[in-house]
């Protein structure tokens, strides 16, 4: 039975789709692309990263240095709650909050997908990825994780049970090899009054270039209802009320 | 090798390198002992970094809000970092403005304070930087007339209500 919630958790939900390098891209492509989004997303800013890379060379001891830099362009809507992300080969949509449910989502997605496919014709995806970030807020005088999560680092009876940070990592298997489940648990704010996590849990399809772009909308569903499951699995009523569910 | 790489990677994401001349060497240089020195809690935001490199908006200006925290004492920081989640696009000149008031107060400064700035009568919420000096008043206020002249009036009128930059003279 799918829940509802008056004040969900949501932070972000973003769609990564990865695609293999293609010959037709140029660096026209982010330029039509915002021609065709722009009025939806008129906010436009370039993100650029620097990273470094350590490539080992032919003994453990040495290792060559590496810089990579890649642009990404940012469209963003007015009201700053949504937002596009391309770049060679990459097109991701982020939702922020609010969020306001998958029947909206996931048409934005497949638009954008569209938008993209046309211009930039990518041949196949690379990896492909639905994520969900939410960010559950306990007070610290009450501080169970057990009361607000089923998914949590077990400590041993002897040891004190107020973590001060960690961050638990899980990927679980799909009947497809190519796919799993990742969860993640991390605090990311904590203060006198509260702790703050981030629960994120992501369907990831690695080497996804056996999926036709024409089945992804079905991927995409699949994806999403795995998501909700296991978020359901993860918390508790506690945290439930937290969020306002919604009895109907 | 594999962590070290990753870690190596999200930390040296520069963050607003499209005004590179502003960040020198020394700021890489000197990041994997910063590294080191910061809080369990940073170290967690970047372990999901590492498995969601930046394509998520909210983890990346966590990153960059955290990072906030070697350039400026940050008093209250769940509000401050609420705040800029919103206005996510003040982030980039908060760094900005760190290294102008450096280069302005020719490191003539002991602390940079960060907080938020609330009046709830006007429905006012913004962000105030003070700038903490042993100059003396004169001479503080000669310098922050400096920083407002060469940089501060030069930005967006929208950035300029939501940050107030003031000299706390110590």
């Amino acid at each position: 039975m799918k829940r509802n919630y008056s004040n969900p958790p949501i932070i972000e939900a973003l769609c990564e789709l990865i695609f293999f390098p293609s010959s037709s891209w140029d660096m026209t492509i982010p330029g039509l692309f915002y021609e065709k989004i722009k009025d939806e997303f008129p906010t436009k800013q370039q993100h650029t990263g620097i990273g470094i890379d350590f490539k080992p060379l032919d003994n453990d001891r040495n290792f060559e240095q590496r810089f990579e830099m890649s642009q990404r362009m940012q469209f963003f809507k007015t009201d700053k709650t949504s937002l596009i992300q391309i770049s060679k080969d990459l097109l991701v949509i982020n939702q922020l909050k609010p969020y306001s449910g998958w029947e909206n989502f996931k048409p934005v997605i497949l638009k954008k997908l569209n938008v993209y496919s046309e211009i930039a014709k990518p041949d196949t995806f690379k990896q492909i990825a639905l994520r969900y970030l939410n960010q559950i807020t306990i007070p610290k005088n009450d501080i169970q994780l057990k009361d607000y999560f089923n998914f949590y680092p077990y400590l041993p009876e002897k040891l004190s049970q107020i973590p001060k940070a960690f961050n638990i990592s899980v990927d679980l298997s799909n009947s497809n090899p190519l796919e799993h489940l990742s969860l993640t648990l991390t605090t990311s704010n904590i203060n006198e009054e509260f702790f703050s996590f981030i629960l994120e849990i992501a369907s990831v399809y690695l080497n996804a270039d056996i999926l036709k772009i024409g089945d992804f909308d079905s991927w995409l569903e699949n994806a999403h209802e795995q998501i909700e499951q296991v978020f359901e699995e993860c918390i508790t009523d506690k945290s439930r009320k937290i969020f306002g569910e919604v009895i109907q | 090798m594999k962590n070290l790489n990753l870690l190596y990677n999200a930390n040296l994401q520069k963050p607003f390198s499209h005004q590179n001349s502003l960040f020198d060497e020394q700021y890489y240089e000197n990041l994997p002992s910063l590294i080191k020195k910061d809080s369990v809690d940073f170290q967690n935001i970047y372990y999901l970094y590492e498995q969601e490199p930046e394509h998520s908006f909210i983890i990346s200006n966590l990153i960059k809000i955290k990072k906030l925290k070697y350039f400026y004492h940050i008093n209250n920081m769940n509000e401050v970092e609420n705040f800029l989640n919103k206005e996510f696009f003040l982030i980039a000149h908060l760094f900005l403005i760190s290294e102008k008031i450096k280069y302005i107060f020719e490191k003539k400064f002991d602390n940079l304070l960060l907080e938020p700035n609330n009046d709830p009568e006007e429905d006012y919420q913004g962000l105030s930087v003070y700038i903490e000096t042993k100059l003396s008043p004169e001479d503080a206020l000669k310098k922050l007339d400096e920083f407002d002249a060469n940089y501060f009036l030069s930005l967006d009128y929208e950035i300029r209500t939501l940050l107030t930059v003031m000299v706390k003279c110590l």
